[in-house]
């Protein structure tokens, strides 16, 4: 019976030992499973996440350092178009469907009348007939800017004409003697002489009148 | 004996199960805490996945949408800056190289010889458009051509008392002085036409009327022979 007893108590504990074994490898599979099924799996989508960030970060920048050459773009852009208008301020304000410069025939006419310059003998009986009129064209620059023809005839001294060149090509403002007002650039002339032997001739100009543009348009 | 001895066993196979017991339950317990703290592993790797995903998310849209803003933004603004450029360099152009007339009326006046006197029939300055218009395109032709130089046609008499040739060499002395005419239509040539001379009262060795023309630049005006 004693060995019996000291037989069951072997008994016992190899059943012990291998249920704690049991436990010990069920226990652990666990812990293990979870940590090499999930968590590992979830560390490299993390990290595949945070690269790719990273790499959306560098392009961010990029981003950012394009956004920042747009913007000088544009503030390039706006600091010509101020310098545009500024050079263009002398230029006269287009009348686009009378093909006409009003305030510049204006002030032709002024200073025709100032130098003396009157009507051509043919031209005295025309209704409404002036020294400076406007033939209605209208030509364009490579670049955009436009001008328009403005004609002069007039029976004249010589001398009278000249001065009315002079002025003309030169036309200044008022209280600024400097800056010029208008640009004018001549393009054909033909003085005739008087045949009867008088000082008085007959001069016919094509002049055309620079534009001012609208600045705003420009490139857009 | 025996009753004691059974009474041993039992109390020492309690013992032993108790022990087992024990033991399972520790490792289960040990396995259990060792299972929560993987999973708050798990956890937080889940929470800052979930966060990275949004980041990536939202930088992503941010992109995007700076991408499309750009693209939109960048060509439009580098044709305004480039059109206004164009535009600025065309008015200073224009401003600086356009052609005045004033030098030209001012050489005719001025610049005589010193032995004769002279009297313009005509004046002709044209637009030259043999040059620089035919670069151009079809609409921008003018333009062009009323930047360019201008061809000079005029002809008088002038009043000779000496030598024609001594006049025709003080002519072309002249013609040099001719500095304002000289840039917009190149140096003048003067041409005598002895033949047509108009001599009042007979006596050719006082004094006579000699028709001259005088012409610059390349333009030749229809009806009319060039030299």
């Amino acid at each position: 019976m004693a060995d019996k007893g000291s037989g069951g108590a072997g008994g016992d504990w190899t059943a012990g030992i291998v249920a704690i074994f049991a436990a010990l490898l069920l226990g652990s599979a666990a812990p293990i499973g979870l940590y090499f099924g999930l968590y590992k799996p979830k560390v490299a989508d993390r990290l595949a996440a945070e690269e790719k960030k990273s790499k959306l970060m560098v392009d961010m920048d990029l981003m950012l350092a394009r956004s920042a050459r747009v913007t000088k773009l544009e503030d390039e852009g706006d600091d010509m178009a101020e310098r545009v208008k500024a050079k263009e301020a002398p230029f006269a304000e287009p009348d686009v469907e009378r093909m006409d410069v009003p305030e510049v025939r204006a002030a032709l006419l002024r200073l025709a009348e100032k130098h003396h310059l009157s009507l051509r003998p043919e031209r005295q009986q025309q209704l409404g007939a002036e020294v400076v009129y406007a033939p209605g064209i209208r030509i364009q620059f490579a670049k955009g800017l436009m001008a328009t023809k403005l004609t002069i005839e007039a029976l004249a001294y010589f001398h009278d004409f000249g001065r009315f060149v002079t002025q003309m090509e030169t036309l200044a403002q008022e209280g600024n003697e400097t800056a010029p007002k208008y640009i004018i650039i001549p393009e054909e002339l033909t003085c005739t002489g008087d045949t009867n032997g008088g000082s008085k001739h007959v001069f016919v100009m094509s002049v055309y009148v620079v534009e001012r543009r609208e600045v705003d348009t420009i490139g857009r | 004996m025996f009753e004691l001895n059974l009474i041993k066993d039992k109390a020492k196979a309690r013992q032993r199960r108790r022990v087992i017991f024990l033991s399972i339950v520790s490792i289960l317990l040990l396995a259990g805490l060792l299972a929560i703290f993987v999973g708050s592993l798990f956890w937080r790797e889940t929470i800052k996945l979930k966060q990275a995903n949004d980041e990536v998310t939202q930088i992503s849209l941010k992109l995007d949408g700076m991408r499309a803003d750009l693209d939109v933004r960048e060509p439009a603004a580098r044709k305004r800056r480039n059109a206004l450029i164009e535009a600025w360099s065309e008015d200073v152009l224009v401003r600086q190289d356009r052609p005045f007339f004033n030098p030209i009326l001012t050489d005719l006046v001025e610049h005589h010889p010193p032995t004769a006197k002279f009297w313009y029939n005509s004046i002709q300055l044209t637009t030259n458009t043999g040059g620089r218009a035919g670069d151009a395109s079809e609409d921008t032709a003018a333009a062009t051509a009323l930047m360019g130089t201008r061809g000079l046609e005029a002809n008088g008499y002038i009043q000779i008392e000496g030598s024609d040739v001594l006049t025709e060499s003080e002519l072309t002395q002249v013609a040099r002085q001719m500095d304002g005419m000289v840039k917009l239509v190149g140096e003048p040539k003067f041409s005598l036409d002895v033949s047509h001379e108009i001599v009042p009262g007979g006596d050719a060795e006082a004094s006579r009327y000699v028709p001259f023309t005088v012409r610059a630049a390349q333009t030749q005006f229809s009806g009319r022979e060039t030299p």
